[in-house]
């Protein structure tokens, strides 16, 4: 009896031990946008007929985060200003270019959950524009427990030991979309991969600032693999004319000083032949 | 017999901006560009081509047409040059308001190939039915270009690219201006000369 009492309370500090150390357990948040569920909302209803995109060059183009799926974001969710800063760097880096004539940032707001084409035909009519780039994201977080939690025992081990291993994966994927056509010309994806530590006082701070870093990281690479599939897109109009047809309108066309090739073969074998022939003549 | 340095050292020039993208870049007429200060756009572009069939297409019409005006005299192969670039760049500008960018050197040989072939009729009566019949379809070309708006675009689709009929009537007639220059000079020359003599004579009998 009397061993029995003197083991409890090693029992009872076994318990508390792998109460405190295990209260945070292994936690995961889970935040994600889809481009098709913002396109294509009611799967019973047929994928609408693609014609053939007529793309106007210079061309102002969108750029809008697809809303989450059921309009209220969850918990961890990119905010408004931060989704606009994000928006800003993209635009930023494809302003240049010549056949961009201007980069317009539609707020989410304007995007209806499950808006599909309907959404997106309003969203033409009132920027006017043809071609629109949605960008979605996903990004999950984990939180594990190191070794050291086991020091969350002593309390102040809570506020100086950083034992929650975090680890957050974000992807975030640009689709260009033409509008009229109902066809998506390219897409391009970002990755990241954070991992850091913190103490279980400031674990939510720390899971923020990994979010942030990982969308910030994802877009950055993004924008790389937009450029790569930009090349490509071009090369794809340039090669398959009667998939994607460029029309020009008058505001910055591209003109070219060019000679028909039987014209000019015509003219540089007359003189050629005529120079021979005059030459022998004389 | 002279060696056409300065056609082959164009020609040269033509190829490097296709194959070095900067070079084209730094070179192609750009209508902001222009109107920001880069100037010499306006005579550059004329040997910037977009694609290797376009520089193929203009290169077998501009080199003989080079080599032609540069073995009879250097000096009137850059005379030509620069004059046409100048006019043809500077009548885009003015009335191509909605072209950004431009590049080609069908207007420049035009004037080229206007310009030999009008000196041409100066020459024996064999290089005279050649140069008369390259004028007859230099003269086609315009019209069929201007009263039918008829475009040759064979090389290839680019993205929506249009050939520009205004460079090649401008650079005709930059030729023309020339040879109406340099053929007015030289009769004035020759005037001038003819009136010395005579007064020179006329004072030896007096």
């Amino acid at each position: 009896m009397k061993s029995q009492s003197k083991r409890f309370p090693l029992f009872g500090a076994l318990v508390v031990a792998v109460l405190v150390s295990g209260c945070a357990g292994m936690q995961s948040r889970h935040t994600t946008t889809s481009v098709v569920d913002y396109l294509y909302p009611n799967q019973n209803e047929p994928v609408a007929q693609t014609g053939t995109p007529v793309l106007s060059l210079p061309m102002t183009v969108g750029i809008a985060f697809v809303p989450d799926k059921f309009g209220q974001p969850p918990a961890g969710a990119l905010t408004e200003s931060k989704k606009t800063e994000l928006l800003n760097r993209v635009a930023e880096h494809f302003r240049k270019l010549d056949y961009v004539k201007a980069i317009e940032i539609i707020p989410s707001a304007y995007l209806t959950p499950k808006g599909g084409f309907a959404n997106l035909d309003q969203i033409r009519t009132m920027y006017g524009i043809e071609t629109i780039a949605l960008v979605s994201y996903d990004q999950v977080q984990f939180t594990d427990e190191g070794m050291a939690s086991v020091l969350y025992w002593t309390i102040v081990g809570a506020y100086v030991v950083p034992a929650e291993k975090n680890s957050t994966s974000t992807m975030v994927d640009a689709v260009v979309m033409h509008i009229p056509s109902r066809k998506m010309l390219f897409r391009a994806p970002g990755v990241s991969q954070i991992k850091g530590l913190s103490t279980p006082v400031n674990l939510s701070e720390e899971l923020r600032v990994d979010s942030e870093k990982g969308f910030n990281e994802s877009v950055d690479k993004m924008i790389a693999n937009l450029d790569t599939q930009l090349v490509a897109f071009e090369e794809r109009v340039k090669s398959s004319p009667e998939e994607y047809k460029v029309v020009h309108s008058g505001g910055g066309g591209s003109g070219a000083g060019a000679l028909g090739l039987p014209t000019g073969l015509l003219i540089s074998l007359l003189f050629c032949a005529g120079a021979w022939w005059a030459r022998r003549a004389s | 017999m002279r060696a056409p340095w300065l056609s082959i050292g164009l020609a040269a020039g033509c190829i490097a901006s296709v194959v070095i993208s900067p070079v084209g870049a730094f070179f192609i007429y750009d209508r902001g560009a222009v109107v920001s200060g880069e100037l010499w756009r306006i005579l550059t572009a004329h040997f910037v081509h977009y694609t290797d069939s376009h520089l193929f297409n203009n290169l077998i019409f501009l080199l003989p047409a080079m080599v032609l005006a540069e073995m009879h005299s250097r000096k009137e192969l850059v005379r030509v040059l620069l004059v046409s670039a100048a006019a043809i760049g500077l009548a885009i500008f003015a009335l191509e308001p909605g072209l950004a960018r431009y590049a080609g050197a069908s207007g420049v040989s035009l004037a080229l190939v206007t310009r030999v072939a009008l000196r041409g009729m100066e020459g024996s009566v064999r290089w005279r039915a050649v140069c008369g019949t390259v004028l007859v379809i230099v003269g086609l070309k315009l019209i069929v270009e201007n009263w039918f708006g008829w475009r040759w675009m064979n090389w290839g689709h680019e993205s929506g690219i249009v050939t520009v009929a205004l460079a090649h009537s401008v650079g005709v007639a930059s030729g023309l201006v020339v040879w109406l220059v340099q053929t007015g000079r030289s009769r004035c020359g020759s005037l001038v000369a003819r009136k010395r003599a005579q007064m020179a004579q006329a004072s030896q009998v007096s």
